[in-house]
Order: C-alpha cells, then structure tokens, then sequence
C-alpha cells in the first residue's frame, strides 16, 4: 500500500514535469508554435487522459496506433512531397512523446485503480475482523453469534441455564431525525452507560445494530431474567441528557424480549430469530 | 531523376513499413486474444466428463542433464493415471540418460512410464524419426509431445484435452512455453522477451485474425487418428513441427492455441548453441517451403496462403534490411549517394519506436514480466539481439544451399542442455 501510494506520487510528478517540460519547449521554440504542433498536443493530452482512465495497456496501444499513423504521414511527406525540413522538434519528437505521455499516465491509472482496490479489500477484511461497535465499545454481532455458539454449548454441557435479553429502541430513524445524529449518539452512550450499572460483570453485552442491543445473561433463569428486565427498563427510562446548562428529558421508546435456551437446538441465527420475535409479546 | 538507387530505397522503405503495419495489426489482434482468454472461464475439470486416453512422446537423445527432472514433472501430470502413458524414446543416448529412465521406471512402477531405446539401424535420425518410433508403440487417443528439457505444469495437460475436445474442427491443440532459465544470462533474457512476444503476437495474434496457429515443437497435444491418417512426422523435416501443421491444415483441421497450458523449458545459454539451433529452423523453414510452395501445390488451403505470405514477409524484410544497410554504408563511404531529397532517418525511428511498443505491449500481458530491467534489455535487444537474427537467416539460407548443391542430407542438430 505504502509502496503503491509512492508510485502514484512518483507518477503524478511525473506526468505534471512532462506536460511541463513539453509546453516549456514551445514557448522556448517559438517556431514551434504552429497549428499542426498545436492539434498534436491535444492528440497528446486526449492520450493522457484516455490512458489514465482506462489502463496502461490501452494507453500503450493508443500511442502504438498514434507512432504508426503520424510516423507514416511524415515518411509519405518525406518520399512524395520531397518534404526534407525533418528537425527533430518538429517531427521526430513527438514519436517519442506519444509513448511517454501514454505509459505514465496509464501507469498514474493503473497504481490508482490499483490502491482502490487495495482499499476495497481492507475495508472488507475489516469488517470481517472487527469485533467492537465504534461508538459504544460493546461487541458487535460477529462477536455475538461466536460467543453465543459458545454459550449455547457451555450451558448445553453443564446443564446451565441461559438467557438472551435483546433491546430495540423504537422508531430509531424518526429519532435521528427529530435529536439530530449527535444526539442520538450521545443518548446511546448514556444507555450503554445505564445497562452496565444494571447489568453483572460477567454478562456479554453487544450492540447489533444501529438500534439494538443484546445481551447474553449466562447461569441465569427466566425468573431473574425478568427482574433484570424491570430494572433496566426503569433505568433507561429515566435517561436525560445534558446539554450545557439544560437537562432535557428525551422521549425514547423501548421494547425488550427475553428468551431462555431450551437446549434443544444450536442453530444461533434460529435462536436470534426467536428472541426477536419475542420483541413482539413486550406491549 | 530517380536513379536505380533511389528506387531499390524506396522499395526497401516500402516494406519495412508493410512489414510495421501488419506487426502491428497483429499486436491488436494478440491483444483481443489475450482478452478472450482472460474472459474465457474454463472448469478443466468438469468441463470433461470422459477422459480420452493420452499418450505423451518424449524423444530423448543424451538427455542426462535434464531428463530427470523433465520426466518427474510428467509424472505429477495431474490427469487420471490410468487414461495416461508417458513414452520415452531414448534416441541412441550415448551417456547415462538410459540409466536415469531406467532408474525412474522402477522408482515410479505406478507412472505408466515406457521406454523405447532405439538401435544402430532405427534410431539417431533426428526428433521425427524418435517421435515416428514413439508413435508406434503409443496406445492413446491422443499424442501429446513434450521435449526432454520441458516441465509442464501441472494442469497444463487438462487444458490441452480440453481445448482439443472441445472442437471437432480441432486437430491438435497447442500450449504456451516460457523460459525456465530466463535469469542466466541477457541471451537468456532476451530470449524469454522474443518468445513470449513471439507467443502472444505471432501465435496468439495469428489465430486471433486468420485461425492460424503452427505446432511449436513442444507441448501441444494431437489426434492420433488424424496422425496415423496423414502418416506421422516426415523424417526429412529439420522443422518437423512446422511440416506437419501444415499437413494437419491440408487435412482441413486447425490447429487451437490455448495459453493456458504452460510448459517452462531451457533456452540455450550460449550464443554458439543459440546459432546453431536458429540455423536449424532457418533450415528447416527452407525446407518447408521448398516442399510445399516450390514444389507441386499440394492442394489449397488457408495455410499455403500463410506459407507463402511468410515466405514474402521474410523475403520482404531481409531483403529490405540489406538493401538499406549496403545503401547506408554506401551513402558513408560516399561511393553512392541517394538523390532523394527526405529525411528518412524516420522509418528508423519508427520502425524502433514501435518494436520497443509492441515488446512493451506483449510483456504487459504476462504477468510479473513488464518491469525496468526488461524494458531496458527490450531497448537493447532491437541492436543487438534482432541483428543477430540477420546473421542466422543469411547463414541458414547459405548452409541449406550448400547441403542442396552437395546433395548432403540436412543434418539435424540437437540442442545441447546446460
């Protein structure tokens, strides 16, 4: 990566010293200055960015079909127009400028592209890897399903009880919409802050998604479950937020399910989609 | 007023720039190839539900240094055991390569590994002579040849099978070759950079256009069937494997070129070694073209076309290329000058121009091969390397009228192995 944004570097000062160079010649050449010069430095700028955005390969044929076409006029010139003025930098130059132009601008595209998608893979590979939400610093749901699977197993094994507790917040969209993006984030922060005063040391605590929250209550049965439920439901619904001088008491809707493992399956997504459901009988 | 001189200059210019516009039209065309190939999504496994039987030739004539190695790649060959024999012809080896095959066979009991030691009467007479004893004691539906100095991959037999099956227009089926030993030397390395442009361009460029392609010798895989009908390898041939693609075309079939059935073999590392294998093509092409375009026309095809529009491309640009050489060095030497008035250091300049773009082109292609060092030695080779290719054209030419005209038989020269 670090190798690659050097080259882009090399090849974008590169390109700038070329079309700097080419442009300094015609104003030291004033002879130079003439229509055909003209058209043939658009020719190359219209390389350069032809080559730039598509890819290095195409820019080299490009400039193959450019150093055939206008190598061949000259030489048709030179045999039946008896055109014997050839110089240097009227002619012959641009042979060689039409491949340079078109190999460092296809490479400039070619190491841009190839960053790009450097980028792409990371991202993804971080999203597999990561397994703690940004904001609140709980476990996220990758986490969740692997240490439920564990869970599910332990409590299987030694015959433990074990129970999921899931919290959705109501209506999230329509809250951002109402506090504002910051606000929101910061009632959440506050909510993390009230679940982990309500809940012990040793249970798992993961944010979901954007608006729900789960939690894994290990040596747990459903009737201490249920006192956990009340007293976070108490304590969430007593979140105000500080903003500067004002206290303003925010309107936030919960709903919380509670769902034992009855040990009889191992499926996690099954299990999940049955704590969600149990959302539905919190009215 | 134009005399002789100008006219033989314009000529000579005339057709290096023919000569440049098909090269290329053919870098195009070896481009849209090679992007075929990329898109083409072949499953060599299950892409063929039944086997063929496969027999693959290796003649090998004092072989030591390489055959070892050669046939264990053979062996690792990944296609079903059963449907594959690996058939060695020990072509009057005077040095230890019998004991090695020997040596391999026992080690290797489950190989299917056959060895043919020829004699004082059947063998020595060169590689389609090996390839014509081979054939006779091959029980495959197809033949597929390996030199003794190759180590194909281990795919690259599904993908010959593949390819030759899946047309029945198909009467051979050939693979890429790459340089093994491309970091000896810069003789080495620029031959690493003509073959896999001599590949993609020529080969790849030619099937692209014309649906043309030529046996290269080595890994390529053949019908039997069509092998037996148009009677094996012409023992005469030096150029065997340009000999009989032309005979498989005259059978009406073509001959596909899948580049993804790789090959890795050694290229000479000597100039001396280089020379004379060159000579021998040189030979051997001259030989072709005498029996075939020369000679009696043996019936039409799309290939007789390509022999002798070949034949004109050579005869075009080496006669172009000494023309203006003499012109030049007489221009120097102010014996003869040309009365045209141009400037034509420009056919110069672009023919070089263009050779470094289409090197640069086709080693854009293979991957890991377009870097700084090769893009220097591709800068080089135009002086150097392509020159030599002079002096081994005029050399072949000579020697094969001096074989000709003492009624000698073409000898056939074996690479030697590093």
């Amino acid at each position: 990566m670090k190798n690659t944004n050097k080259k882009v570097k090399i090849y974008f000062i590169l390109l700038v010293l070329e079309f700097f160079i080419l442009i300094s010649i015609f104003f030291l050449n004033p002879e130079m200055i003439n229509q055909k010069n003209y058209i043939l430095l658009c020719i190359n700028f219209l390389l350069a960015i032809g080559a730039f955005s598509t890819k290095l390969l195409i820019g080299l044929f490009a400039s193959l079909f450019l150093v055939f076409a206008y190598g061949s006029l000259i030489l048709y010139k030179a045999i039946f127009e008896g055109f014997f003025r050839c110089t240097f930098t009227q002619d012959y130059f641009w042979l060689l400028v039409f491949p340079i132009i078109a190999y460092t601008s296809g490479q400039l595209g070619d190491y841009i592209h190839k960053s790009s998608i450097i980028i792409r893979d990371l991202k993804q590979k971080v999203k597999i890897l990561v397994r703690v939400d940004d904001l609140t610093g709980l476990n996220n749901k990758q986490k969740f399903y692997e240490d439920l699977y564990d869970e599910m197993h332990r409590a299987k094994r030694h015959d433990f009880d074990l129970v999921v507790m899931m919290v959705k917040i109501m209506f999230f969209s329509e809250l951002v919409s109402i506090y504002g993006e910051d606000k929101t984030n910061d009632v959440i922060c506050l909510m993390v802050k009230n679940i982990e005063e309500v809940l012990r040391a040793e249970d798992k605590k993961y944010r979901l998604e954007r608006d729900t929250f789960t939690f894994i209550l290990p040596n747990t049965d459903i009737k201490g479950a249920e006192v956990i439920k009340d007293r976070l439901r108490k304590s969430l619904d007593q979140i105000t937020l500080t903003t500067g001088q004002k206290q303003e008491k925010l309107n936030f809707n919960f709903k919380i399910g509670i769902l034992l493992y009855d040990k009889k399956f191992d499926d996690v997504l099954e299990f999940k989609q049955k704590l969600e459901k149990e959302l539905e009988y919190d009215v | 007023m134009l005399k002789v001189i100008d006219y033989i200059f314009i000529y000579s210019l005339f057709a290096i720039w023919i000569l440049l516009l098909f090269n290329v039209r053919l870098s195009f065309a070896g481009y849209s190839f090679f992007l075929k190939m990329e898109e083409k999504k072949i499953d060599i496994i299950k892409g063929v539900s039944n086997y063929p039987t496969v027999s693959i030739l290796v003649p090998a004539h004092n072989e030591e240094k390489v055959i070892e190695r050669s046939i264990l790649s053979m062996l690792k060959l990944d296609y079903p055991r059963e449907k594959l024999e690996i058939i060695v012809i020990n072509d009057n080896s005077t040095d230890k390569t019998g004991e090695i095959l020997q040596d391999l066979k026992s080690k290797y009991p489950s190989g299917n590994l056959k060895i043919i030691t020829t004699n004082a009467q059947n063998g020595g007479k060169g590689k389609a002579n090996a390839l014509n004893i081979g054939l006779g004691h091959a029980k495959g539906e197809y033949i597929v040849v390996y030199d003794a100095d190759n180590t194909p991959e281990v795919m690259s037999l599904r993908y010959l099978v593949h390819e030759i099956i899946s047309s029945k227009e198909y009467g051979a089926a050939i693979g890429k070759f790459r340089t093994r030993n491309k970091d000896t030397n810069l003789l080495t390395r620029f031959i690493n950079i003509e073959t896999l442009s001599f590949q993609w361009m020529i080969q790849g460029g030619r099937w692209k256009l014309f649906k043309l392609c030529l046996l290269p010798g080595t890994n390529f895989i053949v019908k039997r069937k069509l092998l037996e009908e148009i009677g094996g390898w012409d023992p005469r041939a030096i150029a065997e494997d340009t000999e009989l693609s032309i005979r498989i075309y005259l059978k009406g079939y073509r001959i596909a070129f899948i580049p993804k059935a790789v090959s890795w073999e050694q290229e000479p590392e000597t100039l001396r070694v280089w020379l004379r294998q060159r000579n021998r093509w040189v030979k051997g092409n001259i030989y072709v073209l005498n029996k075939y375009l020369f000679s009696s026309l043996k019936g039409f095809s799309p290939i007789i076309i390509d022999l002798f529009y070949r034949f004109l491309e050579s005869f075009l640009f080496l006669s172009a290329v000494i023309a203006s050489d003499i012109i030049f060095l007489l221009g120097i030497s102010n014996i003869r000058k040309i009365s045209l008035p141009g400037n034509f250091i420009i056919i110069w300049f672009l023919a070089y121009i263009l050779f470094v773009l289409e090197i640069s082109i086709n080693l854009t292609m293979e991957k890991g091969e377009y870097n700084l060092n090769n893009f220097l030695i591709v800068l080089l080779m135009y002086f150097t390397y392509c020159q030599c290719w002079i002096v081994v054209c005029i050399t072949g030419i000579c020697s094969y009228i001096k074989d000709t005209v003492l009624k000698r038989e073409h000898a056939w020269y074996k690479t030697e192995r590093f």
